[in-house]
């Protein structure tokens, strides 16, 4: 499922009505010639309830997780939310960054702009 | 490349206020678990992001369950690694319930990168309310 990526001032409220603890998801950052990649493990959380937002050249994830029913016998995962923050690298294009969620794993695609994208340069004799 | 500034110095991108240190990394499962009781079923959930049914095995010995499943981290063609946080390989799970289960009535879904494993108390082993009933007053 795609995920709506916001801009500007949703980093700061989502901050401030933030209850739960939060913990960074494992990624992965992948590169080719047209965008960056970055790969993060967000098991349980829904795209209704993940925020992407870009800010002052930061992309921020704040993702919720359920909560458990019943007596808990066993806990190996933190009981908190997700949380990532990933400064853009200059050249990145944050007009155009996508971003799907499928089965725990979120995608983050972000392009080069034109002049960030390396060009072979033809050496003649 | 663009991140290669960042790859000649990575501590300092993990040092910036952006990046929050997470304890738990250091020392997480392979599939970290949770095991809830709500009286009537025992609920055994597994992270597995990514992981395709078809690659999970579950089997049910007596009050052991067990879970296989196999988490494969392809590179998509073309493109460069810079960091791999995440971790594929073998999963290897067993989960002894503290009460006999009903093996036969267990269900099993995948949802959101969560394997959830419903397993039923069998049924002898189900909590029963016992009725109060007000006594007759005596005469």
């Amino acid at each position: 499922m795609d995920v709506q990526v916001q801009h500007g001032r949703g980093r700061a409220d989502a901050r401030a009505t933030r209850a739960r603890p939060a913990v960074t998801p494992p990624v992965d950052i992948l590169e080719n010639e047209a965008e960056i990649l970055l790969l993060a493990d967000v098991p349980g959380a829904t795209a209704a309830e993940l925020n992407l937002t870009v800010e002052h050249g930061v992309l921020s994830l704040q993702a919720k997780t359920p909560a458990l029913t019943g007596e808990v016998l066993l806990r190996e995962s933190a009981d908190a939310d997700y949380q990532l923050a990933f400064r853009l690298p200059r050249g990145v294009d944050s007009d155009h960054i996508a971003a799907a969620l499928k089965d725990g794993v979120l995608s983050v695609k972000l392009p080069k702009r034109e002049t960030a994208r390396s060009r072979r340069i033809p050496v003649s004799a | 490349m663009l991140l290669d500034s960042w790859r000649a110095n990575p501590n300092a991108f993990f040092r910036s206020p952006f990046f929050t240190f997470d304890p738990w990394a250091l020392e997480r499962q392979s599939a970290p678990a949770v095991v809830t009781d709500d009286g009537q079923n025992f609920v055994v959930s597994l992270e597995i992001p990514g992981v395709p049914e078809a690659d999970i095995q579950l089997t049910v010995t007596g009050q052991t369950l067990t879970v296989s499943a196999k988490r494969k981290l392809e590179v998509p063609e073309g493109y460069v690694v810079h960091q791999q946080g995440r971790q594929g390989g073998a999963i290897s799970r067993s989960f002894r319930l503290p009460a006999k289960i009903d093996a036969d009535s267990a269900r099993a879904v995948v949802r959101d990168g969560v394997l959830t494993v419903t397993l039923p108390r069998a049924a002898a082993e189900k909590a029963r309310a016992i009725q109060v009933q007000a006594a007759q007053p005596s005469a």
